[in-house]
C-alpha cells in the first residue's frame, strides 16, 4: 500500500518535473549539430519560472474559460500522468479510473479546452492556428484510435500495461502489425508535439499551429499551459517508448521506481536522437502536406489491424 | 401503475393540446407535466424505459424554454401534437398505434415546419420524406402481420419485416441515401428552435427505437447487422464532414444529428452480429449514446433561440459566463470527451467496436474496423465543428450579455446523467482496487475482462487536481487588454466560414469545391444523384424516341421478348 | 509466424509495398530510380536470410546477383545513360495521385488478402501477401504514368515482385538466377535506349498512322 504510493508520487513528480528538461536536451543538441553552442538545456525551467512571476494580460473579449483554462488542461495532464505507465510499468494509484482508449479520450479533452479557453480571444490569429488544427483532428483521431485499436487487437485487451509485458516477448516485438502501428503512432506523435516536417510550433504565420492556441496568453496562464505542453510530449513519447519502441528494461519496487526515473531518462535520449536526425535533416511540408503525411500514419495503422486479423487467423 | 402513469400522460398530453387554443401558458405547462410524468414513467422501467425518460427529460426543458420565450398558440399546438405523437410511439403496443402514433408527428411537425417561415418548400420535404418513411413502415408491418395473424407486437419468424421497417426508420433518421437530399438539415433548419429540439432530439429517436423494437422481436439477421454497422459509420463521417463545412446555424446541427444518428445505427447493427457479454454492452453503448446525443442535441438547439441570424458567419451572439459553462459542457459531451455522458457513449462506442473486431469471426471482423476508423474520423470532424459552432455562438464577439439558464441546467444534466449510465452499465466491479472504490468502475468485457473507465472519478479528481495547481501557484494579476491583430483593425474578422475553408480546400475532390472570390462546396451525393436522373431521364427518352416510336414493329418485338420471358420464368 | 526470423522477413518484404508508394507519389525521376535500387536491395536482403534459414546456397547466389545487378546496375545504368537532371519529374498531380494510390494500395491488399489467400492457401499465404501487393501496385504505376521511365520502374516493380514471389514459395533452381541476371540487363539496355528515344507516351500516340 505504501509502497504503490511512493511508486506513484515518483511517477508524478518524475514526469512534472522532468518533461521540460528533454525539450531543452533536444534544443541544445540540434544546436550542437548546427554549429552554435545553443542555451543551456535547463533553458525551459528558467522560461517557466520568469513566466510564473509575471502578470497576465488578458483579451478584452476574454471570460472565465480564457483565465482560467489552462489550470483546467495543466490538470488534465497530471491526471494523465497517473493512469499509463510513462515512468513506472506496474499498475499505480487512480490507475482504474481510465484504460488506454479513455486516456486516448483524456488527450483530447485537454486539446479541446485549449482550443475554446483560446477561442474566447476572439483573436484573428489564434483563430487562424484553431482553424488548422481542428481541420487535421479528423485524421489526427482517427489514427489514435486506430493505434490504440490495433494494440488492443494484438493483446486482447484495453490495458496499457498488459499491453506493455505482452509485446516484451521477441515475436510480439517483431510482429508486423506492432511494427507497423509503432511507427505510426511514431508520425502521430511527431505531428501532436510539432516536430518537423510538419511543424507546428514556432510564432511563424505561415505554419503556425499549436503556438497559435497560446498567443495571447501571458504570465501564469502561458507558464500552465507551455509546461502542460512539454508534459504531453512527454507522455506521448514516453507512451511511445514503453508500449511500442523499447518496452524492456523498466524495474519495479520503490528502488526500481527510482532506478526506472534514469532508465526512461536513457530511453528518451534515443527518441531525441532520433527526433534531431528527423529534425536536422528534412524540411517542412507545405500546410495542406500534414493532410497527406496523417493519412499514411492512418493507412499504416489500418493495416496493422488487418494484419492482425489475416495473421491471427 | 404504470398502466395508470401512461394514462396520465396520454391525459395531461391532451389537455396541453386542447388548452393551446385557449391559452399558450397553460397548454405549455400542462405540456411541461406530461413530459415529467412521462420521463418518471420511463425511469419506473429502465432500462427499456430509457427511451422515455429522455424523451421526457428533453420535452421538459423544451416546454420550460417555450414558456419563457415564446407565445404563439399555433406553434405550441404542433409542439403539444409532436409530443403526443411521439409518446403514441414509444407506449404502443401494437402496430397499429405505432402508425397512428408516427403519422400524428409526421404530419404536426409538418405543420409547424411550414407555418414558423411561411415557407412550404422545406415542409414538403419533410412530409415527402415522412410519407416515404410510413409506406415503408406499413408494409413492413402488414409483412409481420401476415405472419403472425395479430396485429400486436410478437415474435416473428423471418428477419424480413425488420429489414423492410429498418429502411422506413433509416429514412426518417436521415441516414445516408437519405442523406443525398439533405432533407433533414433542410426541414429541422427551418422550425422554431424548440421545435428543431424536438425534431432532432427524439423524432429522430423514435427512428431508433422503432429498429430497436423490431430487432427485439425478429430473428437475428447477420447480414442486416452488417449493413447497419456500415451504413451507419458511413453516415456517421460523412453527416460530420458535412456538419464540419455548414454554415447554417442550425442545419449545422442537423448534419450532427445525422452523424449522431450514425453512430446509434451501428450500434443496432453490431446488436445483430454478438451475443452474450458483448451483446449487454452493446446495449448499454446504444443506450448511453441515446442519452448524450438528445440532452445535448436539445440544449444546443435551444442555444440557437439566443442568436440572432441564420448563418454562423453573420449571426448576431449574445453570451454570458453561465451559458458559456453549458454550452462548453454541451459540446464537450457531443464531441465524446470524459467525464460528461458524451465521453461514456463514445468510449463505448469504439470500446464496442474494438471487441467485435476480435470476437467476430474471421472474415466479418473486418467490418467493425472498418466502422471504427470511419467513426474515428467522424469524431474527428465533429470535434472541430463544434469547436467552431461554440465559438461563434458564444465565445467570440458578444453583441451583449443574454442569459439562458436553460443552457446551463442542460450542460450540467450531461453530468449528471452520468448516473444513469452507472444505472444501465451491465458490468460493476465491487472490489475497490488502487483508490478507485465506490464501485465507479464501467468496464468492458467479451468472454474476458477488455477495459473500463471511472468518469465519476475524473469528474472528482480533475477538480481537484485543479485546484490544487490553482491554489499552489498563488495569486495572479491580471490586466486586460486589446487584442493584436496583426494591424487589421476591427473590421476584419476571422468568420467561421473561412475558418472551415481549410478542410474545403483539402478535401475539394470529396466536397466538390469551387474555388473563386469565395470557396463553395456542393453535397456529392445530391450531385451523384441529379447525375443518376440526369442520365436516367436521358436514357428513357433514348429508349423512347428509338423503341416506343409508335412503330408496330417494335412493339411485335417487344411483346414476343416479353412473352419468352414469362415463359421462361414460369417454366 | 512464431519464428522471429520469419517475422523480420515479414517486416522486411513490408517494405517493397512502402518503397513502391514510394515511387508512385515520387513525380522526379532520379530518387524515383534510387528507391527502385534500395527495393531491389531488400530482395536480396530477404535472399540471404533465406540463406541463414534453409542454408540452401542458391539463396547466397540469387542475393549476390539480386545485389549486382537489380540493386546496384540497374539504378546505376539508367541514371548514367539517360542522366536526369536534379529537377526533372513528370507532370503528374501528385497530390491527387497520392490519394487515390493509398486507397488503391489498401484495397487491393483486402482484396489480395482475403478473397484469394484465406480462401485458396490458408496456411501459406503470409510470404505471399507482401509480393502479391506489390505486383498490383506495379501494374498501377504503369498504368497510372504516362512517362517512359515510370513505365521502366513499373516494369521492375513486377519483375521484383515475382522474384520475392519465387524466393518465398519455392527453393530456387539456379534457372531462376540465370533469368533474374539475363532479364535485367535486357530490360536496362533497351529501357534506357527507349527512354532516351522517347520520354512520354500519350494515351492516343501510339494509334495514329
Amino acid at each position: 500500500m505504501i509502497n504503490t504510493l511512493i511508486e506513484t508520487l515518483v511517477q508524478v513528480s518524475a514526469v512534472l518535473g522532468l518533461a521540460p528538461l528533454y525539450p531543452g536536451i533536444l534544443e541544445r543538441m540540434k544546436a550542437i549539430v548546427e554549429g552554435r553552442r545553443g542555451p543551456s538545456i535547463f533553458q525551459p525551467y528558467y522560461d517557466l519560472i520568469k513566466l510564473s512571476r509575471k502578470e497576465m494580460t488578458i483579451p478584452r473579449n476574454a471570460g472565465w474559460l480564457f483565465v482560467n483554462g489552462p489550470y483546467l488542461v495543466f490538470s488534465v495532464y497530471v491526471l494523465i500522468s497517473f493512469v499509463i505507465p510513462v515512468v513506472y510499468p506496474r499498475p499505480l494509484y487512480l490507475t482504474p479510473v481510465v484504460d488506454f482508449l479513455g486516456g486516448a479520450l483524456l488527450f483530447s479533452l485537454a486539446g479541446f479546452l485549449k482550443i475554446y479557453e483560446s477561442m474566447e480571444s476572439s483573436s484573428n490569429l489564434v483563430t487562424l492556428g484553431v482553424s488548422r488544427n481542428i481541420s487535421f483532428a479528423y485524421l489526427g483521431e482517427a489514427t489514435l484510435l486506430t493505434v490504440f485499436m490495433a494494440v488492443a487487437l494484438v493483446t486482447g485487451t484495453n490495458n496499457p500495461y498488459v499491453t506493455l509485458e505482452t509485446i516484451q516477448s521477441p515475436t510480439e516485438y517483431l510482429f508486423l502489425p506492432h511494427v507497423t502501428a509503432s511507427v505510426a503512432f511514431f508520425m502521430l506523435w511527431l505531428y501532436e508535439t510539432g516536430k518537423l516536417p510538419l511543424e507546428s510550433s514556432g510564432m511563424s504565420e505561415m505554419g503556425m499551429i499549436d503556438d497559435s492556441l497560446v498567443y495571447e496568453y501571458s504570465g501564469k496562464g502561458l507558464m500552465l499551459l507551455k509546461w502542460g505542453g512539454y508534459v504531453k510530449s512527454y507522455l506521448l513519447g514516453s507512451v511511445l517508448l514503453n508500449v511500442f519502441l523499447i518496452p524492456w528494461g523498466m524495474q519495479t519496487g520503490i528502488l526500481g521506481a527510482i532506478e526506472d526515473v534514469g532508465i526512461m531518462f536513457l530511453k528518451w535520449l534515443i527518441l531525441l536522437g532520433v527526433t534531431l536526425v528527423i529534425e536536422t535533416s528534412l524540411a517542412k511540408f507545405r500546410l495542406f502536406k500534414i493532410q497527406d503525411f496523417l493519412i499514411v500514419a492512418l493507412v499504416l495503422s489500418a493495416f496493422s489491424i488487418i494484419l492482425t486479423v489475416t495473421l491471427n487467423g | 401503475m404504470i398502466a395508470d402513469l401512461v394514462l396520465l400522460v396520454y391525459a395531461l398530453s391532451i389537455l396541453s393540446l386542447a388548452g393551446s387554443f385557449l391559452s399558450n401558458r397553460i397548454s405549455l405547462i400542462l405540456l411541461a407535466l406530461a413530459s415529467g410524468v412521462f420521463a418518471i414513467y420511463g425511469a419506473t422501467n429502465l432500462p427499456s424505459g430509457i427511451f422515455s425518460l429522455v424523451a421526457g427529460i428533453v420535452w421538459t426543458l423544451v416546454s420550460m424554454y417555450s414558456l419563457v420565450h415564446y407565445n404563439n398558440k399555433w406553434l405550441t399546438m404542433i409542439l403539444s401534437g409532436t409530443v403526443l405523437g411521439i409518446i403514441a410511439v414509444l407506449t404502443s403496443s401494437n402496430y397499429v398505434e405505432f402508425l397512428a402514433g408516427w403519422e400524428t408527428m409526421t404530419l404536426f411537425s409538418f405543420g409547424g415546419i411550414g407555418l414558423y417561415k411561411k415557407d412550404w418548400r422545406p415542409a414538403l420535404t419533410f412530409l415527402a420524406f415522412g410519407e416515404l418513411s410510413t409506406a415503408l413502415l406499413i408494409s413492413g408491418f402488414a409483412l409481420a402481420y401476415s405472419m403472425t395473424g395479430s396485429l400486436s407486437f410478437e415474435d416473428l419468424s423471418s428477419p424480413l419485416p425488420l429489414i423492410i421497417t429498418s429502411m422506413g426508420f433509416i429514412v426518417k433518421m436521415g441516414i445516408f441515401p437519405f442523406l443525398v437530399v439533405e432533407w433533414l438539415p433542410i426541414a429541422h433548419g427551418n422550425a422554431r428552435s424548440d421545435l428543431s429540439a424536438i425534431l432532432s432530439a427524439t423524432m429522430t429517436m423514435t427512428g431508433i427505437y422503432g429498429i430497436f423494437k423490431m430487432e427485439t422481436l425478429s430473428p437475428v439477421s447477420m447480414y442486416l447487422g452488417i449493413f447497419l454497422l456500415l451504413i451507419g459509420a458511413f453516415s456517421n463521417l460523412f453527416g460530420a464532414l458535412y456538419f464540419y463545412v455548414s454554415d447554417h446555424v442550425k442545419g449545422l446541427l442537423a448534419f450532427s444529428t445525422i452523424e449522431n444518428n450514425g453512430s446509434m445505427l451501428a450500434l443496432l447493427g453490431s446488436l445483430e452480429l454478438v451475443y452474450g457479454n458483448l451483446r449487454e454492452f452493446v446495449m448499454f453503448s446504444l443506450l448511453t449514446y441515446l442519452i448524450a446525443h438528445s440532452l445535448a442535441k436539445t440544449g444546443l438547439f435551444l442555444s440557437t433561440g439566443y442568436i440572432e441570424g441564420e448563418s454562423l458567419t453573420t449571426a448576431k451572439a449574445f453570451r454570458h459566463g453561465l451559458s458559456v459553462l453549458g454550452t462548453v459542457l454541451m459540446t464537450m459531451s457531443m464531441s465524446g470527451l470524459l467525464p460528461t455522458i458524451g465521453g461514456i457513449a463514445t468510449w463505448s462506442l469504439l470500446e464496442s467496436m474494438f471487441m467485435e473486431a476480435i470476437t467476430l469471426p474471421h472474415l466479418i471482423n473486418i467490418v467493425p474496423v472498418i466502422a471504427g476508423i470511419m467513426i474515428g474520423m467522424g469524431e474527428g470532424f465533429a470535434t472541430g465543428a463544434l469547436a467552431r459552432f461554440t465559438s461563434y455562438t458564444q465565445l467570440t464577439r458578444q453583441k451583449g450579455k443574454r442569459y439562458g439558464i436553460i443552457l446551463t441546467v442542460s450542460g450540467i444534466l450531461l453530468l449528471v446523467t452520468m448516473g444513469l449510465a452507472y444505472l444501465l452499465s451491465p458490468f460493476n466491479t465491487n472490489v475497490s482496487q488502487l483508490g478507485v472504490g465506490l464501485n465507479s468502475l464501467i468496464s468492458s468485457q467479451y468472454q474476458r475482462a477488455f477495459g473500463g473507465i471511472s468518469p465519476l472519478y475524473v469528474l472528482i479528481v480533475w477538480p481537484i487536481i485543479a485546484l490544487v495547481i490553482y491554489l499552489s501557484l498563488g495569486r495572479r494579476k491580471i490586466r486586460v487588454v486589446d487584442t493584436w491583430d496583426n494591424g487589421s483593425g476591427q473590421g476584419f474578422r476571422y468568420t467561421s466560414f473561412g475558418m472551415a475553408n481549410n478542410l474545403r480546400l483539402m478535401l475539394r475532390a470529396l466536397l466538390r469545391t469551387k474555388t473563386g472570390s469565395l470557396e463553395t462546396s456542393a453535397d456529392i451525393f445530391w450531385q451523384a444523384m441529379l447525375v443518376l436522373v440526369r442520365s436516367y431521364t436521358k436514357f428513357s427518352r433514348l429508349f423512347s424516341r428509338s423503341f416506343m416510336n409508335s412503330s408496330i414493329t417494335w412493339y411485335m418485338i417487344y411483346m414476343i421478348v416479353a412473352i419468352i420471358l414469362i415463359m421462361v420464368i414460369t417454366l | 509466424m512464431v519464428e522471429p526470423v520469419q517475422e523480420i522477413i515479414l517486416i522486411l518484404s513490408f517494405l517493397l509495398p512502402v518503397t513502391a508508394l514510394y515511387v508512385q507519389g515520387q513525380a522526379y525521376f532520379n530518387p524515383a530510380i534510387k528507391i527502385i535500387g534500395i527495393q531491389s536491395l531488400l530482395i536480396g536482403i530477404i535472399s540471404f536470410i533465406y540463406y541463414f534459414l534453409t542454408e540452401n546456397v542458391e539463396f547466397i547466389i540469387l542475393g549476390g546477383i539480386i545485389f549486382l545487378t537489380r540493386a546496384f546496375l540497374t539504378p546505376y545504368i539508367l541514371l548514367k545513360t539517360v542522366r536526369f537532371k536534379e529537377w526533372d519529374r513528370e507532370r503528374v498531380k501528385v497530390l491527387s495521385s497520392f490519394v487515390v494510390n493509398l486507397a488503391f494500395f489498401f484495397s487491393a491488399t483486402l482484396l489480395v488478402v482475403y478473397a484469394v489467400f484465406v480462401k485458396v492457401i490458408p496456411t501459406e499465404y503470409e510470404g505471399v501477401i507482401m509480393p502479391m501487393t506489390l505486383f498490383f501496385q506495379g501494374l498501377f504505376l504503369i498504368a497510372s504514368r504516362k512517362s517512359t521511365t515510370a513505365h521502366i520502374l513499373g516494369y521492375i516493380e513486377l519483375e521484383n515482385s515475382l522474384v520475392v514471389l519465387g524466393i518465398s514459395l519455392i527453393p530456387p533452381p539456379i534457372l531462376i538466377d540465370a533469368t533474374v541476371f539475363l532479364d535485367v540487363l535486357a530490360l536496362v539496355v533497351i529501357s534506357s535506349v527507349i527512354i532516351v528515344e522517347k520520354r512520354d507516351h500519350e494515351p492516343v500516340e501510339e494509334l495514329r498512322g
